[in-house]
């Protein structure tokens, strides 16, 4: 059985989050109010960064443990780690330094979906939305495998990376299905790396949820991402299915078309390690 | 309800801090949380705790402090499970576990309301912090294990498990009492068809359970056991504490799924006689059925005797996977745990079948000589001897304990090893203790192996061993003290024989000389 391995502090995971910075995310994102696609991804990210940091503490007075390694790399007009402030230039990130180094404080309308009425909430900003230039998603994918191969041979036992690419459109430097498919050859003794992939939209339209079938994926953009996509684990899977969407056998972690609320539920079925986090 | 999207982490946060609005109930609502600076700026952020499945904030309400615990994924029948064990409390009080409630339609985030448990506050430390504290305070430890066992016992009294002891579970306050939190996988009589999502902690369960779901009354001894040896070890040793990782006592996962690895050889070695005899009980203990009907109080006096014999099943492999593809930078494909002999034999139907076939008569034989196995008689024969027999599919595998000595008495010098290897102190104060190893009385003849009489378990007959996970039970001998003394023996013998010849006109020292030989070869076997 793969992807079974607890992590903890002597097993930390890894978290890469690829980040779409490519002039088209200027658009505003479908469901965003009018934000633009790069503004609300920058949002969500935080809250999730935020959220990594809060289940990384077992005990308030301590502080988070160095359960994760992040990492937040950009592509745009440039290929390259996101983090503002005391983290600028930085690869992967253990989660304590993380925690210490936000770029600023922000106050926003309460909760990451926005539903809930009544209280700002404070969040925690590690990166600032950026958007121009191509989409060079290769080079990104190459970059990102140098780095986790090597996070891989310090941590052999480890939960595999996780690697989470977010983007609107198709690679502007070559077809990225080879680094992508290198990419999820890299494996730990717990199984192969995960590659997730979601694609934002702009305008509303029907949204693919995890699919297990390239069939009725017509869109140009749909089919190569659902092809770069790992299966999802069967804990994820769960997680997807207790969040309402229905999960076939052999779904891949692949959204199209994918709104604001999408982005956020896609972005904590793709992250949600917790139930092999168990450190309480 | 398992449908509906359960808020997260920094969503509960954000209700916590607008509390008026966000709880419904009017103690929590009114009720002061603790805050905590997690992150630079957000000093005034409520404390948060996160775990598997739910995060706990810290409320003063009204001047009592409880923990409020909300729930990030759906806690299957945490609405019955709660009702269910506050009612058996009423009747059945455990004094180490803290009061809970479950409070339905408590808190709203989202547009959706949650439930949620408030529960005691318990002023303690996580036990593997204050096993730390104390690690050189020999009498706190041997206290803190007369409590364990006591905490133990009261939860079977009460037909109560708690379903995850662990040392985040288990917290342990100034007196050095300890108490036990997080009960979203308790069991009492009235959840007993509906298990939990969790199966524990894996540093501490039973890798059948994990790997099962193992669910029911006894789910708890195995567990209870992993703590009270480890802190027996700790007490006369605690340099052990070397084997601590910060999300343990002694033991990990990975210990628990192969015995050979170091931690079982320091406990083995111990000082304490005690921990020698209850170490080698553990690792019987993984032989045994998960859910059996075992508690640590009877474990601890006579084994797992009683324990149902494990189901063999598929082990999950974490090696299966280790290689790559791509670049040179990823890592080698690990060794195999066992050669293909041995994974080809126990993967085939032959051993149900020669189950089936034997497995009678082996319990007979078996029975009869599990209390005192070292010493057992030696009713069988490795055939093929040395050569064969400890080299068999495994060669880099010491045989179990109770194993060693089975072999037939030495006809022949090339027969010897087995029948003389020496097993360590441990090995011999565990089967005297009676602890039964269960592949001794159900074991199948190992086809290929060598002629091999029912009773004579092979070297490495660990039921586990299908993929090679679970290696067989502890070394009971020195391998390289054995085999000088075969070594030994071998050469007196032909001494003898080659002095008799020599000195025909003397056949009585000759005579002399192999008695001798033979002698110190019983001697050698004797003194194992």
């Amino acid at each position: 059985m793969s992807h079974a391995q607890r992590i903890d502090r002597t097993n930390p995971g890894c978290i890469v989050f690829l980040v779409d910075q490519s002039y088209s995310m200027n658009e505003p994102i479908s469901g965003g109010d009018g934000e633009s696609k790069a503004v609300a991804l920058a949002g969500a990210l935080n809250d999730l960064l935020y959220e990594l940091v809060i289940r990384c503490v077992k005990d308030p007075k301590e502080g988070p443990r160095h359960y994760y390694d992040v990492a937040v790399l950009g592509y745009g007009l440039q290929v390259g780690p996101v983090w503002g402030g005391a983290l600028e230039g930085r690869d992967l990130v253990a989660i304590p330094d993380v925690a210490r180094n936000p770029i600023r404080v922000e106050e926003v309308g309460a909760g990451p979906d926005r539903s809930t009425t009544g209280a700002v909430r404070k969040r925690p900003v590690w990166f600032d939305p950026t958007a121009d230039g191509a989409t060079p998603m290769s080079e990104a994918m190459n970059r990102t495998g140098a780095l986790v191969a090597e996070w891989i041979k310090q941590h052999p036992s480890s939960f595999p990376p996780i690697v989470i690419n977010i983007t609107d459109g198709a690679a502007s430097d070559g077809d990225p299905a080879e680094w992508a498919r290198r990419l999820r050859s890299l494996k730990t003794e717990d199984g192969n790396l995960l590659l997730f992939n979601l694609n934002l939209s702009a305008l509303p339209g029907e949204q693919v949820w995890f699919p297990n079938t390239a069939a009725g994926l017509d869109d140009e953009f749909a089919r190569p991402l659902f092809e770069m996509s790992s299966e999802l684990p069967g804990f994820m899977a769960e997680v997807a299915g207790s969040k309402g969407h229905a999960v076939g056998s052999g779904a891949r972690g692949f959204v199209f078309n994918a709104d604001f609320n999408a982005l956020v539920s896609f972005l904590q079925v793709g992250t949600a390690t917790y139930h092999v986090s168990r450190h309480a | 309800m398992n449908r509906r999207r359960w808020p997260s982490a920094t969503e509960y946060v954000a209700a916590v801090k607008d509390a008026p609005s966000s709880f419904r109930v009017g103690p929590l609502a009114q009720a002061t949380y603790a805050t905590a600076g997690l992150i630079p700026g957000m000093d005034d952020e409520p404390a948060i705790a996160s775990g598997q499945n739910a995060v706990v904030f810290e409320a003063d309400v009204t001047g009592y402090r409880q923990a409020v615990r909300c729930f990030t994924t759906a806690p299957v029948d945490g609405h019955l499970r709660y009702a269910e064990l506050a009612k058996h409390l009423r009747t059945s009080p455990v004094a180490a576990i803290a009061s809970a409630h479950w409070v339905e339609d408590a808190v709203e985030v989202g547009g959706d309301v949650f439930p949620l448990v408030t529960m005691e506050w318990v002023d303690g430390t996580p036990m593997n912090l204050w096993v730390e504290q104390h690690l050189n305070d020999r009498e706190a430890l041997f206290a803190f294990a007369e409590r364990w066992t006591a905490l133990c016992t009261s939860l079977r009294s009460a037909s109560v498990a708690h379903g995850d002891l662990q040392h985040g579970n288990v917290l342990v306050d100034d007196a050095g009492r300890p108490r036990l939190i997080d009960l979203d996988g308790v069991w009492v009589p009235g959840v007993v068809d509906h298990p939990p999502t969790e199966v524990g902690h894996p540093n501490y369960q039973h890798p059948d359970r994990l790997t099962e779901g193992t669910w029911g009354e006894h789910i708890d001894w195995f567990s209870a056991l992993v703590v009270h040896v480890s802190i027996l070890a700790l007490a006369s040793e605690p340099s052990l504490w070397r084997f601590h990782t910060g999300e343990n006592l002694l033991f990990t996962r990975d210990d628990l799924l192969d015995t050979d690895r170091e931690v079982w050889a320091a406990l083995r070695w111990s000082d304490d006689l005690e921990v020698r005899r209850l170490v080698s009980v553990l690792a019987t203990a993984l032989d045994v059925d998960a859910g059996s009907p075992l508690d640590l109080a009877t474990v601890l006096r006579q084994g797992v005797r009683g324990g149902q014999r494990r189901t063999v099943t598929e082990q999950p492999s974490r090696r299966e996977t280790a290689s790559t593809s791509w670049e040179n930078t990823a890592r080698e494909p690990s060794p195999p745990q066992t050669d293909a002999g041995a994974a080809g034999f126990f993967g085939t139907p032959a051993d149900g079948f020669f189950d089936d076939l034997f497995g009678s008569s082996f319990g007979a034989t078996a029975a009869g000589a599990a209390p005192g196995t070292e010493t057992a008689p030696s009713t069988s024969g490795h055939g093929q001897g040395a050569a064969t027999n400890p080299s068999g599919p495994n060669a880099t595998r010491p045989p179990k304990p109770g194993a060693t000595t089975a072999g037939p008495a030495a006809t022949t010098a090339g027969s010897g090893p087995s029948a003389t290897r020496p097993p360590k102190p441990g090995a011999s104060t565990a089967s005297s203790a009676g602890p039964q190893p269960r592949s001794a009385s159900t074991r199948p003849p190992k086809p290929g192996g060598g002629v091999r009489a029912p009773g004579s378990p092979p070297p490495n007959a660990a039921p586990a061993a299908p993929a090679g996970q679970r290696p067989p039970k502890p070394p009971p001998s020195g391998g390289s003290s054995s085999a000088l003394r075969v070594f030994l023996s071998v050469l007196l013998l032909i001494v003898a024989f080659v002095g008799a010849g020599m000195l025909g006109p003397a056949p009585v020292i000759g005579v002399v000389l192999i008695v001798g030989a033979v002698a110190g070869m019983f001697a050698a076997r004797a003194s194992g």
